[in-house]
């Protein structure tokens, strides 16, 4: 019974688990836009994108009103000279002056002047330099919107690019307003990838899947857009349940000579995650160990958990244990991974050391309990501790948390200029500008919030289930009776440390180094009587 | 009475201590659990040849500036042979002896003013350090405590003479094949039945070649 008990514990780690991945999939494919885990959320994503677009497009007509409005308030003659004054600035790397003579130039000229466009880009590189990334992509994306002057579109839309690989930045205006409908003409190779992935990828999440595979055709074949083109329709094979063609896919991505790190972790990442699903623990754990994640990141602590759990079901316990000391660094203390108690829970009970497993219980309990409780009593989920940073973690609400949290930071950053913009008016601008795309990404945010914190409570009371469950099989193996003949303890290899050895072993001396939090092997000797469950 | 109130402190300054090991116990039984981190060796070495500048600073008459080249086979990463080691002095007077000379009329006896020319030596070495620094919490280096016991002649003055040396040195790898040694060696040269003492200094570059198959047959790697 108590091992039927422990099956089931198990059973519901793996279910828990497999649910895990399949939401991390789901990260991937809303990337992917192909690939959502069922066709409700596909549909729901689908809503919310229209609500996204109607929204953001409300807002670039707000937008455009208050620039309208904020250009027709004044109108004076513009000295041609103001443009070369300001290019002067740029050049001896006065960025802010730059700026205040650009903007002056754009705000109070006609946009039919000779430079009004090239003023623009100039904004843009201005404001860039300057630490003003989202008004610098807004500034770039109106010049390579407009396309009046022709030759200013391959430098805008490359930073465009170059921004949309290294920072937040608003997707829906980059990609579905300025990128998916548009007809570019001649673009110089690189961008002319980055368009076509851009638009495969959005016919790819319409269902337009003839569509995209034409636009991914004209990728060339050595640019890493091919790889993450090819990583698309990855994704798309698993969402209709092809997942030989999508292993296939994932391998040719991994092996290719393309220097592409970015979509090859990824691709490490779901090519483990499947191999995982398949109960193909050691190829698992094994493609784990590719994958390359920023150093003290959720992303890390995320597979350093997967690791774990590849290494519990292989029945390498210490490497297990290890890696769960490992995700008791300080760094990782914030984060929400609730199912590594579970699983230190496990490995202590299946050694029979039922204290410690009864203090994994308990720390538990105290970790969560109040969150608990204040699901339980309905508060709203961003004032429940835990739950607003385990919904704001991952996923797209994720990365929209991180551009939230990029405005603001500009936002704030305005204040350093404005005695160099106080006389034109750039400051207001700016701030108007960033306030209002604060307010429609915090819109955006409390929706996608909703979901993504459901989700984590779910988990969260997913997991306490399961921790009851625990600990009462604990109780169960405690007081379990054994045969006389029974009682003896299983002989197991002891720790033995070679003083000359091509490995090196440090002891863990209560400091956690950043180059050790994979390679962590916790020795801890079965206390348990009747098998031979050896670590 | 002094004697109790001395139990009574000790006794209360050990209590805080107790509680913990006792929970210890109780909650792992005898067995406590040891974390380790098992990582393979970053750097190995295999067939290293070393280049190397030195300085004899001790004797009084002159100090000595050495050129070095060794080559040094490492059996494991525990011990190594230092086959070859050999040097060539270029001495700079320190002035004493024209000093000497010049203010008392007297000169070194004894084989006082001989110099050290050349130096050769072969030597065991054992490895028992490793580790890893952090510098500037922002990157990490890792290096290498070494001692090495050896023989060899010098040539001191116009003649070759015995000589032991024993010495310590830590290596910093700026690479799989490049490193980089500070030993401290002392010469025991023995002109006569009484040793003379001679402290060696040497910053030397390390060129390793290590060839994988030779060394890592049956090689078992961490997971």
């Amino acid at each position: 019974m108590a091992r039927l008990s422990t099956a089931a514990v198990c059973c519901a780690a793996a279910l828990q688990w497999v649910a895990a991945p399949s939401a991390v999939f789901a990260q991937e494919k809303g990337e992917a836009g192909a690939a959502q885990a069922t066709e409700a959320k596909a549909a729901k994503e689908a809503t919310e994108a229209t609500e996204a677009t109607e929204a953001t497009e409300a807002t670039e007509a707000t937008e455009a009103t208050v620039e309208a409005e904020a250009e027709s308030d004044i109108e004076v003659d513009v000295d041609p000279e103001i443009f070369d004054l300001a290019l002067e600035d740029f050049y001896d790397g006065r960025y802010a002056e730059a700026a205040a003579g650009f903007w002056g130039y754009i705000h109070f000229g006609e946009p039919a002047a000779e430079n009004y466009e090239w003023a623009q880009y100039f904004l843009g590189e201005c404001l860039r330099k300057l630490g003003f990334w989202h008004a610098a992509v807004l500034y770039y994306y109106t010049v390579a919107a407009t396309r009046q002057q022709p030759e200013i579109l391959p430098d805008a839309l490359g930073r465009l690019e170059a921004i949309s690989r290294r920072r937040p930045y608003s997707e829906s205006l980059v990609l579905e307003d300025l990128l998916y409908d548009s007809e570019f003409g001649f673009l110089p190779d690189y961008l002319n990838d980055w368009v076509q992935y851009v638009q495969g990828l959005y016919d790819y999440r319409n269902g337009f899947v003839d569509w995209a595979q034409l636009h991914f055709a004209k990728i060339a074949k050595d640019s890493p857009y091919a790889l993450r083109a090819m990583y698309v329709q990855a994704v798309f094979a698993l969402k209709n349940d092809k997942d030989d063609e999508a292993l296939a896919m994932f391998d040719t991505i991994v092996d290719s000579p393309i220097d592409a790190p970015d979509v090859k972790n990824r691709s490490n990442l779901a090519l483990a995650r499947l191999l995982f699903d398949t109960s193909r623990y050691s190829d698992a754990f094994e493609t784990y160990r590719e994958v390359e994640q920023i150093d003290l990141s959720f992303e890390q602590a995320e597979l350093i958990l997967e690791k774990a759990w590849a290494a519990y079901f292989m029945g390498d316990r210490r490497t297990s244990m290890g890696l769960l000391h490992a995700l008791e660094a300080p760094s990782y203390e914030g984060f929400f991974l609730p199912d590594a108690y579970v699983l230190r829970g496990l490995i202590f009970k299946d050694l029979c050391h039922f204290i410690p497993a009864k203090r994994v219980v308990r720390s538990f309990r105290f970790r969560y309990q109040r969150s608990l409780e204040m699901l339980r009593r309905r508060v709203p989920m961003a004032r429940i501790p835990g739950i607003l940073d385990a919904g704001t973690q991952e996923g797209q609400v994720g990365r929209r948390t991180a551009f939230l949290r990029t405005l603001e930071q500009e936002r704030r950053l305005i204040e350093d200029y404005d005695s160099y913009w106080e006389d034109v008016e750039l400051d207001k601008h700016l701030r108007r500008v960033y306030d209002l795309e604060i307010r429609e990404q915090s819109r955006l945010w409390n929706i996608e919030f909703r979901d993504s914190s459901d989700g984590a409570a779910l988990e969260l009371l997913e997991v306490e289930e399961q921790v009851n469950l625990l600990d009462y099989e604990i109780g169960l193996d405690i007081f379990k009776r054994l045969k006389a003949d029974q009682a003896r303890r299983s002989t197991e290899q002891g720790l033995t440390i070679p003083y000359d050895s091509a490995n090196v072993y440090y002891e863990f001396d209560e400091e956690y180094w950043n180059d050790e939090l994979h390679s962590y092997k916790y020795f801890i000797t079965s206390r348990c009587f009747e098998s031979n469950k050896g670590p | 009475m002094k004697r109790l109130h001395l139990c009574c402190l000790v006794v209360a300054m050990a209590l805080p201590l107790w509680p913990s090991t006792a929970s210890a116990q109780l909650e792992f039984g005898a067995e406590r659990p040891r974390v380790f981190s098992i990582q393979r060796r970053p750097y190995r070495l295999g067939h290293e040849f070393q280049l190397g500048l030195g300085v004899l600073p001790l004797d009084a008459f002159y100090v000595g500036v050495v050129a070095t080249a060794g080559y040094t086979y490492h059996f494991s990463d525990f011990w190594a042979w230092e086959i070859a080691g050999a040097g060539y002095s270029l001495n700079i007077g320190t002035g004493l002896k024209g000093h000497l000379f010049d203010e008392y009329g007297v000169e070194p006896v004894q084989g006082g003013g001989e110099q050290i020319t050349v130096m050769a030596s072969t030597s065991m070495v054992v490895k028992p350090l490793f580790g890893k620094l952090a510098i500037f919490n922002a990157d990490v280096i890792y290096s290498e405590t070494f001692f090495v016991a050896g023989i060899g002649p010098l040539m001191k003055g116009d003649f070759w003479r015995p000589a032991i040396n024993l010495g310590a040195g830590m290596r910093f790898w700026s690479g799989p094949a490049l490193s980089w040694r500070l030993d401290v060696r002392d010469y025991l040269i023995f002109s006569s039945w009484v040793p003379e003492n001679s402290l060696f200094l040497l910053i030397s570059a390390s060129f390793n070649y290590y060839n994988a198959d030779e060394h890592e047959g049956d090689t078992e790697w961490p997971d």
